[in-house]
């Protein structure tokens, strides 16, 4: 059985705005959320610069009780999906039967900030300080266990850890979940919230980040100078529901998701395979899980992370398997204005590649000033272009080799 | 004193009012504590009067007052 898979509502919280609409709004403008880190003290840090999720108040939407219950990156999620919740309508348009709807949510870390302050209590008081949330608040899987209780899920409800794939691998298994008639509609997506000084400290002593402080040449994907991503952090949710479900509840329907490509190098454990074969065949299964060919598709909204490595990889892999297309489908990278959001970082895509399909406007790369021979593929650096976007294809890859991409299509 | 120590304590867990705790208030009932709440209560009791409290001395306080009676007896 297969069946129909669209999505019926999208929610969003990331460094250039609170919510779809604005963050939407900014990325096609090529404005960026990339400041002096605010989060910590970063005097003594190598790194410098991060996306931050900024102008939030946690009061708005928790309560004191709540507030001290939730990691960030739960807080984040929570916001986005209550968003996504409400623009589905499922709140008035209810589901009758809650065994049917399920939540599979992506994350790098989960609550790490959460476990860095309680092991700072540990070590100022000894055992009796640390606090008996630790653990619902750190694990990666509370931010799932959370929406599930606010909505009332009671069918499948999964956490997805790829790295940096996680939310397009969230996304691309409730795809599946649906298609094959396991749940007629799944919350899926990411969040990520872990700008803190060990983090970073990690990242930079393997060369991951940027430590540039320039906030405008910072993030750079595809440019000859990258040196590294920026931290980012925020959440995105799609609710992703069965198509004649979404009919009979009267829901509006944003696009459908047609394709989900997943392979693992099996190389290194932080290193892209040069070779990118198996980033091509992550592309490969998705057109052909999409009954499309690469002939078809309109846009590619690249995993970019400004390392250089991924984007040269990236932008070969793309050459090899679109050949004399590659130079003349637009590639753009989100994360040259919102940063690396690791584990959120493929449902931010995911939405924009949606709105890239309703609203035929394709994003800026922003930051690229200096060519790279090897990157020459058309990565839209003069700023939004308005194109008739009919499939649009997002890649992620991940730690641990994970490659994983996506297709949308315009429904009609 | 014991009793509004103790109210600084829920209040800091649960975010409410300290003038709206009573001696007589059920734990679970009326001030609608969850067993989250009865945790980070119980410890920051034993952290404040240097006091364990065992695990079947807690789970029998039903009202505010079982509480305050229980940190009276123990230091």
């Amino acid at each position: 059985m297969q069946r129909r898979v669209v999505i019926t509502g999208m929610g969003a919280i990331t460094p250039v705005g609170i919510d779809v609409e604005s963050s939407w709004s900014n990325i096609v403008q090529g404005i960026h959320g990339i400041n002096k880190i605010t989060a910590f003290d970063s005097t003594k840090s190598k790194v410098k610069v991060a996306a931050e999720v900024t102008d939030l108040d946690e009061s708005i939407h928790f309560t004191g009780k709540q507030k001290k219950r939730l990691d960030r990156y739960a807080k984040l999620g929570i916001i986005a999906a209550r968003e996504a919740y409400k623009d589905s309508m499922l709140d008035t348009k209810p589901i009758i039967d809650s065994n049917r709807i399920g939540i599979t949510i992506g994350t790098g870390v989960g609550g790490m900030n959460t476990i860095l302050e309680e092991h700072s209590n540990y070590l100022n008081g000894g055992s009796n300080y640390i606090s008996p949330l630790l653990v619902p608040k750190f694990i990666p899987n509370i931010l799932s266990g959370n929406l599930a209780i606010e909505f009332g899920i009671n069918g499948m409800v999964n956490t997805v850890i790829t790295a940096c794939a996680a939310s397009s691998n969230a996304i691309g298994d409730a795809y599946r979940s649906i298609k094959h008639g396991y749940l007629d509609v799944v919350m899926a997506g990411g969040s990520e919230s872990c700008i803190n000084p060990v983090m970073l400290g990690g990242f930079a002593n393997l060369n991951a980040v940027t430590e540039s402080d320039n906030i405008d040449r910072a993030s750079i994907p595809f440019d000859k100078e990258r040196n590294g991503f920026v931290m980012g952090e925020g959440a995105g949710i799609l609710i992703l529901e069965d198509l004649e479900h979404a009919q009979n509840r009267g829901a509006k329907i944003y696009a459908e998701i047609v394709g989900y490509g997943t392979t693992c190098d099996a190389y290194h454990l932080t290193a892209p395979d040069k070779k990118g074969i198996q980033i091509k065949r992550a592309m490969e299964n998705s057109l052909n899980d999409a009954g499309i060919s690469h002939q078809d598709i309109d846009y590619i909204n690249a995993h970019g992370t400004s390392t250089p490595y991924n984007d040269l990889i990236e932008t070969n892999a793309i050459k090899d398997l679109f050949k004399d297309k590659a130079k003349l489908i637009p590639i753009s990278s989100t994360k040259s204005m919102v940063g690396h959001l690791l584990g959120a970082a493929g449902a931010l895509e995911a939405i924009c590649c949606i709105k890239t399909i309703n609203d035929n406007i394709i994003h800026p790369t922003v930051g690229y000033t200096v060519s790279d021979e090897n990157c020459n593929l058309d990565y839209v650096i003069d700023g939004h272009r308005e194109k008739n976007v009919k499939y649009a294809m997002s890649n992620s890859f991940g730690f641990g080799g994970h490659n994983t991409v996506l297709i949308f299509k315009e429904f009609k | 004193m014991i009793l509004n120590e103790l109210k600084e304590i829920i209040k800091d867990v649960i975010d409410i009012n300290m003038d709206e705790i009573e001696l007589k208030n059920m734990l679970y009932d009326d001030l609608d504590l969850d067993s989250l709440d009865m945790s980070q209560i119980i410890i920051a009791l034993e952290n404040k009067y240097s006091i364990e409290i065992d695990d079947e001395i807690f789970l029998d306080f039903e009202t505010v007052e079982d509480i305050v009676k229980h940190i009276e007896q123990a230091i």
